[in-house]
């Protein structure tokens, strides 16, 4: 499950105030989130949470799904 | 047939005979003469990084070289490499080279790219290339083998091989790829054009190692020299200057991936601080992602101060980037002297000119109406006038001219177009020969690029294609999208702005395309006047401005926003007659 608050974060960051995404949704699904957006993307949900990746978390991500999972990881630790 | 012994770095070797104008044979070189020292090291952040020594290396190549072989590859075939980031692309490429074929780098399909549309593109790249074989993985192999009967002999996954790097290597089946003249066919790179389709390009062993020679020259490389790159490798700054330069002259390459760059653009900088990297090539658009994209914990404990060129390259060089990777970088070591500018171009192999080394590249405020009519005048009000980085003198070899639409010698410090010459200049387009013959006047290669010299450096300030001219006036896109930017409800760089020939009144007007967040009517209508109005105050009388959605405009292969392909996307959209 892919909570509300990420949802809302990648709706704002990438304009598409429809977007609906799961565990499975990757970047190249959504129009717009192409390899530089990535990095607005990726700031605005540290913001949003209030947490910091680091570069070799940033570069594992492959899915929504593995977001989720490092924004948990985060906000639980 | 041996090499002339040449003095020991630092200073360029010199290619004391013709014989030794070939790449595989001054790799062959390094290889003997440091087999253990570190060649290419791929870092993989968060795991081990993965290094070649050149002994390893070389064994590697000989190895795909054997196998590429069996597999029925021959001298003179182009063999397309479309892999994803791996470290083994190096002995792979190297291989290709060793059984005498021509390896082609071409860019592994992002996967926003529809199937057909990928085999469409390849078929036609196929077809006006002529490319024999495609190395690929299994992953993409479903879809290339149903091109096999369009051109294509063969597809091979060579990452499924069992290659030996520590092995006795075959070398004497390698011997004619060694001993190979220096006009022989190396590789085949595709021009970067921002329009219309790619164009292929052949360099002999020759024309690489001419262009090393004179480009390590202008950048003083020396043995201590340590690249750090994570340019792609389909582009000719990533592949001549950062992957085979290095191999050629015996320093070490430091790699990274670009798609690991890209989202963690402090990989870069970690790089060089780690590695003590020395060199690097950068794009434009590199210095603003750098600048604005990383957070300061991520900065800290940086050191900078090993690097003593980095060269802004490939895209129009703008001085606002310049100051902000500066003033972003320099408490972590940054020198400014450091920040240099090349022009270059796979035509030429790759560099045509250089700036010094030991100071930053030199800007220059002119006036940019003067500059609309070709005139290159100082000036001192920021308002009026328009920043001109310099990309430096040509390098050793190449000579440079700014021609007029006659071809002739444009006066001195007008802007016209950049005449190229040179001992590391192609031959021609493969399998185009008209537009060869329209690219090569007298030995001389129209680069369609706009500048002018001053002072004996070459300033680039836009396309030749992509000028606009209004009563008589040339204006710049460039200028335009600049101005249309800076005006609120506009997204900042979002923006192409190209002419539209008028029959009616004889000339062109000026269209712009924006991208904007505005959805409601009223808001539109006001932003539309307010772009007209902003641009009138620059004396850009624009004609018609459409609206489009973000992310509307589409980027070429370079990377750049394309005037040409928007324009026809608008066409299409509006289905208007432009």
């Amino acid at each position: 499950m892919i909570d509300e608050r990420l949802q809302a974060a990648l709706r704002r960051v990438l304009r598409l105030p429809d977007l609906v995404v799961d565990e499975a949704t990757q970047a190249h699904d959504v129009p717009g989130w192409d390899s530089l957006s990535h990095l607005e993307v990726l700031l605005e949900v540290q913001r949003e949470y209030g947490v910091r990746f680091r570069s070799t978390e940033v570069i594992r991500l492959k899915s929504v799904g593995d977001l989720q999972a490092l924004v948990r990881a985060k906000t639980q630790g | 047939m041996t090499c002339v012994p040449a003095p020991a770095f630092p200073e360029p070797r010199p290619v004391e005979t013709a014989e030794c104008r070939n790449v595989l044979r001054w790799i062959e070189r390094n290889v003997r003469e440091q087999p253990e020292d570190k060649a290419v090291v791929y870092v993989f952040p968060g795991q081990d990084s993965v290094s070649w020594t050149w002994r390893r290396l070389w064994n590697a190549a000989l190895s795909y070289r054997h196998r590429l072989s069996a597999e029925g590859i021959r001298a003179g075939d182009v063999c397309a490499l479309i892999l994803r980031h791996d470290a083994r692309f190096v002995p792979l490429y190297l291989g290709v080279a060793l059984a005498g074929a021509l390896p082609a780098v071409l860019a592994y399909p992002n996967p926003r790219l529809h199937p057909d549309k990928f085999q469409h593109g390849l078929t036609g790249m196929a077809r006006t290339s002529g490319l024999d074989w495609i190395l690929t993985e299994a992953a993409l192999e479903g879809e290339v083998v149903p091109l096999l009967d369009q051109g294509i002999r063969g597809v091979r996954l060579p990452f499924e091989w069992d290659i030996d790097a520590d092995g006795d290597p075959d070398v004497a089946a390698a011997r004619p790829a060694l001993d190979a003249p220096p006009d022989t066919p190396f590789l085949l790179q595709h021009s970067s054009g921002t329009t219309g389709l790619q164009k292929a390009v052949v360099l002999s062993h020759g024309a690489v190692i001419e262009q090393v020679r004179s480009y390590a020259s202008a950048i003083r490389l020396s043995s201590a020299d340590r690249v750090v790159s994570w340019l792609p490798l389909y582009h000719d700054m990533g592949l001549v200057a950062a992957y085979l330069m290095p191999l050629v002259a015996g320093i070490p390459q430091y790699v990274l991936s670009p798609f690991d760059w890209v989202s963690a653009p402090v990989l870069f900088l970690e790089a060089v601080s780690n590695y003590r990297g020395t060199l690097a090539w950068l794009p434009n658009f590199a210095y603003n992602h750098m600048a604005t994209k990383i957070a300061d914990e991520d900065l800290e404990g940086l050191r900078l101060d090993s690097l003593r060129l980095l060269i802004n390259c490939s895209e129009p060089i703008r001085r606002d980037s310049h100051e902000l990777f500066k003033a972003r970088l320099a408490p972590y070591g940054l020198a400014s002297s450091c920040l240099a500018a090349s022009y270059a171009m796979a035509e030429n192999t790759f560099a045509v000119t250089q700036t010094a080394v030991g100071s930053e590249a030199v800007s220059v405020l002119l006036d940019r109406a003067a500059l609309q009519q070709g005139e290159v005048v100082r000036c001192a009000d920021e308002t009026r006038g328009r920043w001109c980085v310099s990309s430096g003198a040509a390098v050793e070899g190449t000579r440079v001219r700014i021609v007029d639409e006659a071809r002739h010698d444009a006066p001195p410090v007008r802007v016209g177009e950049i005449a190229i010459r040179s001992t590391c200049l192609f031959s021609g387009y493969r399998h185009q020969p008209e537009l060869s013959q329209r690219a090569i006047h007298d030995g001389w290669f129209l680069t369609g690029d706009l500048g002018f010299l001053m002072d004996g450096e070459l300033f680039v300030v836009g396309r030749k294609k992509d000028l606009i001219i209004v009563g008589g006036k040339n204006l710049y896109p460039e200028d335009i999208e600049d101005v249309c930017s800076r005006v609120t409800g506009v997204i900042p760089g979002r923006v192409v702005a190209f002419g539209v020939e008028n029959e009616q009144l004889g000339t062109e007007s000026i269209h712009v395309i924006a991208e904007t967040e505005a959805s409601e009517e009223a808001e539109r209508r006001q932003l539309v006047l307010g772009i007209r109005q902003e641009c009138l105050a620059s004396d850009f009388s624009v004609n018609d401005v459409h609206l489009v959605p973000p992310r509307w405009l589409v980027k070429s292969s370079a990377g750049k926003l394309s005037r040409n392909t928007n324009r026809e996307r608008l066409i299409e959209r509006d289905q208007v007659a432009l």
